[in-house]
């Protein structure tokens, strides 16, 4: 049976709104610049007005990046059974806008003038029925806050559950939380950004960007980005997931790091030199297209794949090597995991979990 | 039975409005003694309804910091502490699993009332910095409380939340991922809640009345379950107390509408007959299910009418029962309680009894306002919710 792959992928970021943008931003020569002021990415969403008339942007980021993500993997959903095709995805904070503003109509304490419209976009998962009615997925779907969309949708894919899940991250602009997370002392100097990422996942195909390989996660004390936690701690959790990850597979021979330029980069620094000292290290990632949150982790495997699809690292994140066919992706999301996962092209070795 | 290890429940906590502690709790939920009472924590005159399923045990109110002990921590605590005591596990055993013991929750509500003070503060001109990037604080509680080390997986697919997760957890041992899952819901009695649900006009005049021709709309409640999860040799040779074996589990999704289910109930049919195939039983062999039951017009009729035709060709239709009628909908948690509800019917051989039903719908299935002895077997829980999501776990006695 053939490796599961990311077949398709949709991107909505400070970078670029889809992927031929982002990647030519991520191979301009000279190299992209970074992100400029936060706030919320222009994009557009190519469905008719009277489908999205009650929808938020939460949700609306969620479609797009799901309607991308299938035009670019050239699937169509209505041919087969509706049932085969899931979607799986995560947020850290969900949909924060329309949670502040239905608060906020709470708090006048009138509840007949609150919206039931604005209530129904305050759960977590109103993005993945939106993405669910916009492109009828009737299987497996759920949100996750944190976790590895990758590894459960490869399960489901592997035991027979689903074909195809779409797979996706999306953290949405708030001025609330971005302006509060930025005076958070453990996020001192980091850029804080929306984003949202969607991969189809199948059976791989000839034009698929990468196999997904193994993958594992380990418990910070925290998130990083919220609290300072031990460095030192930290080397031993991360270390624990990358030999977990590491175990069946071939090294990696490059990594994309969740560096941001905080306290936390010296931790994953340390735990890399131990466990894959051979893999160079790219820590241009979030530097580009900011600290994305719930999307982050999914950003930096978005990046990889773009990378294996292309058989080279681009411009903005070093170039050093062409030909590249391994590449480990880490980050942490915002309930404190610690994960890694390998990403492969032309049937390198991925170990069989 | 389908292919994979096989995964026992070894450990069960529960706190709902009917009854905190497990035995507390069966004894409440087999009589029909209602959880569903006046409402204490807020003031309700604005509201469709005063009743709510709310636990009185001295639990905080929705004003407490998010990094202090807060409504949500002190749920989890009641039912985790109870459970890894039930399954003669603590944190430092838990630990020792290092990465191999992971964490799946369900919640939907665990950070509103962390939202819900900035708001109101942000109404009032009052700035609350930590309110919000906080408001995940709880998981860091929940996991030094249990000892995982492993990877955690928290499903907030709204009121399927619970069901999801003790799915995924399920997959996850069964695929050998993973040894031990701590598997639970949490969600507390809000404000949000209760007025989203009342300008939804979806809550219910009174007491709620699932499955009754007379219903008309649902009381929100409050509550948590904790699980252990383990693969059943290993629970056997450490000899473990096992509840019951989790034996598979369907997830779908309506594609319909965002508040409204599919009245057609083909995303319901399809997740029950995947949890049913998945243990390699037939649809004839399921004895009970715990229904989704909210007391809505529009999802009980749903409901019925999936079940019904799922069981179109059986013999011997299952009893049907909706522990929403004894403590309200737990929201994110009920998926949790309710399973909780179903281990503990499984164990006693009880159907627990929806009291206030008078006049049920049209159906094949037993539905009774009685508790009585009702040999179960295999038992189904169904969990279905906004966006669509629906979620079914079948649950059956431990078998050779």
């Amino acid at each position: 049976m053939s490796e599961v792959s990311i077949m398709g992928l949709g991107i909505i970021s400070s970078l670029g709104t889809d992927i031929s943008s982002v990647w030519e931003r991520l191979d301009a020569s000279p190299k992209a610049a970074p992100p400029g002021e936060t706030a919320e990415i222009p994009f557009t969403l190519d469905l008719p007005h009277s489908q999205l008339r009650r929808v938020n942007r939460y949700s609306k980021l969620a479609a797009a990046g799901a309607i991308q993500a299938q035009k670019d993997a050239f699937i169509t959903i209505d041919s087969g059974d509706p049932f085969r095709h899931g979607a799986i995805f995560t947020t850290g904070y969900g949909s924060m806008v329309s949670n502040i503003s239905f608060g906020e109509s709470v708090a006048g304490d009138e509840p007949d003038l609150c919206s039931p419209t604005l209530f129904a976009g305050t759960v977590p998962n109103s993005c993945v029925g939106q993405v669910c009615i916009q492109l009828n997925l009737k299987g497996p779907s759920t949100i996750l806050v944190g976790g590895n969309v990758f590894l459960y949708s490869k399960l489901l894919i592997n035991s027979g559950k689903a074909d195809v899940i779409f797979a996706g991250a999306v953290e949405e602009y708030s001025f609330d939380l971005f302006s509060s997370l930025g005076k958070n002392e453990a996020a001192r100097g980091v850029k804080i950004n929306e984003a949202t990422v969607v991969f189809v996942l199948g059976r791989a195909r000839e034009n698929a960007y990468c196999a997904v390989g193994d993958s594992a996660a380990a418990g910070l004390a925290a998130y990083p980005l919220v609290k300072k936690i031990s460095v030192q701690e930290s080397v031993t959790v991360i270390r624990s997931a990358l030999r977990k990850c590491l175990k069946k597979t071939n090294s990696p021979e490059v990594i994309i790091s969740s560096s941001n330029g905080a306290y936390f980069d010296e931790a994953e620094d340390a735990a890399f030199k131990e466990e894959a000292p051979g893999a160079s290290v790219i820590t241009g990632v979030k530097p580009l297209f900011g600290e994305t949150l719930g999307s982050a982790f999914s950003l930096n495997v978005a990046v990889a794949a773009m990378c294996l699809k292309n058989g080279r690292i681009p411009n903005s994140l070093g170039a050093t090597r062409a030909g590249v066919k391994r590449i480990l992706a880490t980050g942490y999301d915002t309930i404190g995991n610690y994960h890694c996962i390998m990403l492969s092209k032309g049937g390198e070795n991925l170990g069989d979990a | 039975m389908g292919q994979g290890r096989r995964v026992a429940v070894t450990g069960l906590g529960v706190a709902a409005s009917n009854g905190t502690g497990r035995d507390s709790f069966f004894k409440s939920c087999s009589q029909g003694s209602l959880g569903i009472k006046k409402c204490e924590l807020f003031g309700t005159e604005k509201l469709m309804t005063d009743f709510f399923g709310e636990i009185r045990a001295g639990l905080p109110g929705s004003e407490v910091r998010p990094t202090d002990e807060t409504r949500i921590k002190a749920l989890i605590r009641l039912s985790l502490e109870e459970c890894l005591s039930d399954s003669h596990l603590d944190r430092q055993k838990i630990a020792s699993y290092g990465a191999d013991a992971w964490l799946c929750f369900g919640t939907l509500l665990a950070t509103t009332d962390a939202i819900m003070e900035y708001a109101s503060g942000k109404r009032s001109g009052r700035e609350l910095p930590g309110y919000l990037e906080h408001a995940n604080d709880y998981l860091s509680m929940l996991r030094a409380l249990c000892g995982v080390k492993g990877a955690c997986y928290v499903s907030s697919a709204a009121c399927a939340a619970a069901t999801t997760s003790a799915g995924m957890a399920f997959d996850f041992i069964k695929n050998g991922m993973c040894e031990l899952c701590v598997v639970g819901g949490a969600d507390p009695l809000t404000k949000v809640s209760a007025a989203g649900f009342h300008a939804l006009k979806s809550l219910s005049l009174g007491i709620c009345n699932p499955y009754d021709e007379g219903r008309d709309g649902v009381n929100i409640g409050e509550g948590s379950a904790f699980f252990v999860f383990e693969e059943l040799e290993a629970a056997r040779t450490r000899g473990a107390n096992i509840y019951a074996e989790v034996l598979g589990y369907g997830l779908t999704n309506d594609a319909y509408h965002i508040t409204s289910p599919d009245p057609d109930g083909g995303g319901v049919i399809r997740a029950m007959e995947e949890a049913v195939s998945e243990a390699g039983l037939s649809i004839g062999d399921i004895d009970h299910i715990n229904g989704h039951g909210t007391g809505t017009v529009v999802n009980d009729k749903m409901e019925i009418g999936a079940i019904d035709a799922l069981f179109s060709d059986s013999p011997r239709p299952p009893s049907l029962t909706s522990t929403k009628s004894i403590v309200g909908h737990c929201m994110g948690a009920s998926g949790a309680v309710e399973l909780a509800a179903v281990l503990l019917s499984l164990q006693h051989q009880v159907y627990m009894p929806m009291p206030n039903m008078e006049r049920p719908l049209e159906t094949r299935c037993d539905v009774s306002s009685k508790g009585r002895y009702c040999e179960i077997n295999y038992a189904l829980s169904n969990s279905f919710a906004f966006a669509g999501n629906i979620a079914s776990i079948l649950i059956g006695r431990v078998r050779q």
